[in-house]
């Protein structure tokens, strides 16, 4: 029997989804088979919300057109884009954690790439920011015209830490491509009177490509200067750190973190190979500390639950 | 320092809270909600039958506070309606702020608005307990008063949906089972009909929706009988409620309204469209739950097994009072149960012999039936309250029902427990 968490997508108009139908819900025990309630709690009753909808899922995620407005080389490989598309979905995308799967136009969906929001502007755009690495990422970036699944956002782990944190100094450590989740998480902190401290490690990236006009940025070698960053973490009374790059900095940041105040709270960006996005195909499914498998396309979870 | 940890401030909790807190630990009371008392904050019906022996026992035990409040803030005294004499109701809109205060001035730390999600263990021992906002709580003893009812999932599945009840699980969070989490099986209650759990007992309308003379009676007499027109009637409902005390024809023929500040309605759901038929009743509307004409709170899906000490089996240091501790219907049983739960804490603590009341006594006598008859199949179909059915039965077969202090007083006394409840073990 699988383990509960709470899911991303409660509460949402794509809750409850197929997994309820086959009684696989990331967070409801009954919807799991189960005699009696023993959730996470998401702040309401999926099942209640399965049987007001006549115990059918909710219809999924559809398919959007986008158009290429803009498309700028920064650097061998790296590329960011604007692309206009729908309104609503722009919308729902202007959320911390928001991604989207997308192809070229005339691809087959198995072209699909998760591909973090990196900012999105007057309703209307989006922009993304890749590296070519594979197939997918190198298709695309032959195509003008694209196919958008969305909205997905369970492109950060720990977002509660996010929604709770107000007139507070955060501190966001990133590194190469880890800057394309940054700028929608950015932009809440300060929305909540939070200060930011923006560290760039240089990685693939050593440009920065997000709105910097109120965020303090400095540059620096987190392998090698982890002292520095835990001095300015106690002085500058951290509470919240973001940690975007891949699972070897969030680990070193995990790491380095034992030796700050422990109260601070670690949010990562989500590096589970992301697939199909719904809970279905499994590949993002990863193992936490004492062995329990959890789906981190829908489980709401925070990093250190698998140290 | 010694610390009991209690999780649930509803009547069982606070009850435990003080007994705990008089044997000289440091308590720790956690409650999800933003008020205590739980369901106590829409009940209201005391000593009636076997409830006035238990609740004098409870008293020359040394649990008197929380009787003392009620008392004081009756509305009614000494009434009778069908199959119940010299009951007492209390005010529900008054009773929850003096209890807080009671709590306060006993240097008992009340947490609300936390909800206890997990508990860490070492072996069979609870270390501690992790709260919905991932801070965590040590305790040397812990006790499980969170009650059987709900969460809205099992109010739907069991029930008729989330009726919107006092508990408000979609504001606050579920009910969390913390003896399950700890890895104790629930037990579960059954219907009649062997489906589970049970629906609350009673609903409450709002007494200014009633007609000027339901009103009027109410207020001066406390209690208000309306019979019921012949084609309405329905005697299937008696079997799928929690208060089998309550269950009695006459609950069927008649729309039965005590006075608890708000009209308490000894039936637990009755749609509104049928209740607005009634004479009286005609602009009548839902206080407690809400959707009242629908459906109420489902409960007895979650008890522990227990000793007769409270202290659940299986658990070193987890103790249960309440409706978490067996099929128990009522506040009286609830503060009898908790109260000794809280006691017996810090019994553990100190490595002192736990107490079990003898069954001379009503309060020692329904703990261990209830635990008795929870075994079987049938057990698990009945309730066990004073205040009637089969267990009130039982009191006056035994002659432990009675309304003499003095004999009440001789009970506890002839037992060695007076005041027991006042002793400090630190």
């Amino acid at each position: 029997m699988a383990n509960l968490f709470k899911c991303i997508d409660a509460g949402t108009k794509y809750c409850p989804c197929i997994l309820a139908e086959t009684m696989d819900c990331v967070s409801c025990s009954q919807l799991q088979g189960r005699e009696f309630c023993d959730c996470e709690w998401n702040g309401l009753c999926i099942l209640n919300e399965y049987y007001m909808n006549n115990k059918k899922a909710k219809k999924n995620r559809m398919n959007y057109k986008g158009v290429l407005v803009k498309k700028k080389k920064i650097a061998d490989k790296l590329y960011l884009l604007k692309i206009e598309t729908d309104k609503d979905l722009v919308q729902e995308l202007n959320r911390s954690g928001s991604y989207v799967f997308i192809r070229g136009e005339g691809e087959e969906s198995h072209f699909d790439v998760p591909m973090s929001i990196l900012d999105t502007e007057e309703n209307k755009y989006i922009r993304i920011l890749y590296k070519l690495r594979g197939c997918k990422t190198k298709t695309l970036n032959n195509s003008s015209e694209y196919i958008i699944r969305g909205p997905y956002w369970n492109g950060v782990l720990g977002i509660k830490y996010l929604k709770e944190i107000k007139n507070s100094n955060c501190l966001v450590i990133a590194k190469g491509m880890g800057q394309a989740s940054v700028g929608l998480v950015i932009k809440e902190m300060l929305r909540n009177n939070n200060k930011v401290i923006f560290i760039l490690d240089k990685g693939d990236l050593d440009k920065v490509y997000i709105d910097n006009k109120r965020i303090k940025i400095l540059k620096c070698d987190i392998d090698h200067e982890k002292e520095k960053i835990l001095k300015l973490i106690e002085e500058k009374n951290i509470k919240l750190l973001f940690s975007a790059g891949s699972d070897l900095l969030h680990e070193s940041v995990h790491e380095m973190l034992k030796y700050a105040n422990k109260d601070i709270k670690l949010m990562t960006t989500n590096n589970s190979k992301l697939c199909c996005g719904e809970g279905i195909c499994g590949s993002c499914t990863n193992r936490t500390k004492e062995g329990q498998r959890v789906k981190l396309c829908k489980g709401k979870v925070n990093q250190k639950i698998f140290y | 320092m010694d610390t009991v940890v209690i999780i649930g401030g509803g009547w069982a909790g606070c009850a435990a809270s003080i007994s705990a807190r008089k044997a000289g630990a440091k308590v720790v009371l956690i409650e999800r909600t933003d008020m205590l008392l739980g369901l106590g904050n829409v009940g209201g019906i005391m000593r009636n039958n076997g409830r006035f022996t238990a609740t004098e026992e409870n008293i020359y035990l040394g649990a008197n506070e929380l009787f003392e409040i009620t008392d004081k803030l009756s509305r009614h005294k000494n009434i009778e309606f069908p199959g119940h004499k010299h009951g007492s109701l209390y005010d529900v809109t008054k009773v929850e702020p003096e209890v807080k205060k009671l709590l306060d001035s006993l240097d008992i730390e009340v947490i609300t608005r936390k909800r206890v999600v997990d508990v860490i263990m070492d072996k069979n021992t609870i270390k501690s307990i992790i709260l919905d906002d991932e801070s965590i709580i040590d305790g040397d003893a812990f006790i499980d008063t969170t009650g059987s009812t709900g969460p809205m999932g099992n109010c739907l599945k069991y029930g008729n949906g989330c009726s919107m009840c006092i508990l408000r699980c979609p504001t606050f969070g579920p009910r969390i089972s913390i003896s399950q989490k700890a890895g104790v099986k629930d037990l579960i209650g059954k219907k009649s009909d062997g489906s589970c759990g049970a629906f609350s007992g009673s609903c409450k309308l709002n007494k200014d929706s009633l007609s000027k003379n339901i009103k009027k009676e109410l207020n001066e007499k406390g209690v208000v009988i309306v019979p019921v027109p012949i084609e309405r009637i329905d005697m299937s409902k008696l079997s799928k409620k929690v208060c089998q005390q309550y269950a009695l024809k006459e609950y069927a023929e008649n729309l039965i309204l005590l006075d608890t500040g708000h009209a308490k309605l000894m039936t637990s759901f009755y749609p509104l469209e049928d209740l607005r038929k009634i004479k009286g009743f005609e602009n009548a509307r839902y206080e407690d739950p809400y959707s009242g004409g629908v459906g109420n709170s489902v409960r007895y899906l979650s008890m522990a097994p227990r000793d007769n000490t409270m202290k659940v089996i299986g658990v070193d240091n987890l103790f249960c009072g309440g409706e978490k501790s067996g099929l128990f219907v009522g506040h009286t049983e609830a503060i009898s149960t908790g109260s000794l739960a809280g006691h017996n804490s810090v019994r553990f603590i100190k490595e002192n012999k736990l107490l079990e009341i003898p069954r001379s006594i009503a309060v020692g006598d329904i703990i261990a039936y209830a635990n008795e008859m929870i075994r079987d199949k049938e057990g698990l179909t009945k309730r066990y309250t004073f205040a009637g059915d089969n267990y009130f039965e039982r009191m006056k077969r035994l002659s432990l029902y009675t309304t003499d202090k003095e004999i009440i007083r001789k009970r506890i006394e002839d037992s060695g427990l007076l005041n027991i409840y006042d002793r400090s073990f630190i």
